[in-house]
């Protein structure tokens, strides 16, 4: 990020959570702002596509609602990350409560990149999409957290619900299966 | 082509990836990739990976309408001085929800105290027989199914006396007694002062009673 985007832009979360605590709502836009982007990617790759708009904003009004509750241990953006995941299960547990395909995530994930496929310059990028796809949704969900958000495994086990130990077993694995399906 | 025995510079690929390596830790994965062409083809696959996740459309979202959504902060804190989020979060100014814990147990105590005040009322009915309905009610002893009962209690019938209950017994119509047989009346209550008053009927008092009313 750079800092002419806008003032403040920089400032950690915790001091931008103090302002808007102290009634500074521009605080709160720039949080959203830094966060609702990859917090919307994140979604959409667990199957929240479909209502991703209303997912993002649920997880920022639950995050900020019970910011007493958020004691600065872990980043914000892994507490947000914790809260969309939860969402996106419960919205899945409930299409399952009602009889629809189990396949969500795959499904929205195959639409994915089905629509993304026509913009794919390279082979390799392509070839990449296809490696992605073929991980399982935990291999898939923890290797996408590990490289393109850059959380240690603390922080995944923490948004995935599991131990730093099992982040570390799931993403490698994952890059084990991705390496062979690039060398096919 | 086989995965790089170094374990410790592999796990550090991902940071040095995001450029969240210190100086130092930075300098060693460089100088270890420059040796490391396995390290180096996975650094290639991790960076082609991240460049694939990252150019996957970010659905749609309205910043603003988020903002609004947002709760609105009850009572607005002071800003902290400038420290670093982790060793003062300011997420643990908490006074809003120890004031609720103080409210309601102040409210707590207040209906224990009702309460315990009802139920010693409520014993102490049980305990004493029935409650007088009014500042008018006489106190009779016996059943209202003493005769002598109807007869000092003008217009109650034995068996249908008002609030008809063994044990003492309230009437409104006290002030119907004439002089005599309230000072009868009275005379027999100052018997029944050593009388336990919880069984009535078969207390000495009573029977006292009983016997003065009936020999009026």
């Amino acid at each position: 990020m750079t800092a002419e985007i806008s003032p403040g832009i920089e400032a950690p979360d915790g001091d931008l959570i103090a302002r808007w605590r102290a009634g500074d709502e521009r605080a709160a836009t720039l949080l959203v702002e830094r966060h609702a982007p990859s917090v919307a990617r994140y979604v959409a790759s667990l199957g929240g596509r479909d209502g991703a708009d209303e997912l993002v904003q649920d997880t920022f009004v639950r995050a900020f609602g019970s910011l007493d509750a958020f004691r600065g241990e872990s980043s914000l953006r892994t507490w947000l990350f914790t809260i969309a995941r939860r969402l996106v299960l419960d919205r899945r547990r409930a299409r399952r409560r009602r009889r629809d395909a189990d396949e969500l995530q795959d499904h929205d994930a195959i639409t994915e990149y089905d629509a993304l496929d026509g913009l794919l310059a390279q082979e390799a990028e392509a070839t990449m999409r296809v490696a992605i796809q073929r991980l399982t949704p935990t291999q898939r969900e923890v290797f996408r957290l590990r490289v393109n958000e850059g959380m240690s495994y603390k922080e995944i086990a923490d948004v995935v619900g599991t131990t730093e130990g099992a982040a570390r077993v799931h993403y490698h694995n994952a890059l084990r299966q991705v390496k062979e399906t690039l060398h096919d | 082509m086989t995965d790089c025995s170094n374990v410790e510079m592999r796990e550090l690929l991902p940071e040095y990836l995001h450029d969240a390596l210190g100086p130092a830790s930075r300098g060693r994965v460089e100088a270890h990739l420059a040796a490391c062409s396995p390290c180096r083809e996975e650094l290639a696959t991790l960076r082609l990976a991240r460049a694939v996740l990252s150019s996957e459309r970010t659905p749609a979202f309205d910043a603003a309408a988020i903002v609004r959504a947002l709760p609105r902060p009850s009572t607005p804190h002071a800003v902290p001085s400038a420290a670093s989020p982790a060793s003062s979060p300011p997420m643990a100014v908490v006074r809003p929800s120890v004031r609720r814990s103080s409210t309601m147990l102040r409210i707590a105590a207040a209906v224990t105290f009702i309460s315990l005040g009802a139920i010693s009322v409520a014993v102490t009915r049980a305990y004493f027989g029935g409650a007088p309905s009014g500042g008018d009610s006489a106190i009779v002893a016996l059943s209202p199914d003493t005769p002598a009962v109807a007869a000092v209690l003008p217009g109650t019938a034995p068996g249908t006396g008002e609030r008809a209950q063994a044990g003492l017994t309230l009437h409104a119509s006290w002030r119907e007694l004439d002089d005599a047989s309230l000072e009868s009346l009275m005379g027999a209550l100052d018997d029944l002062e050593a009388a336990p008053l919880a069984d009535p009927e078969t207390t000495p008092g009573g029977r006292a009673l009983d016997g003065a009313l009936s020999g009026s």
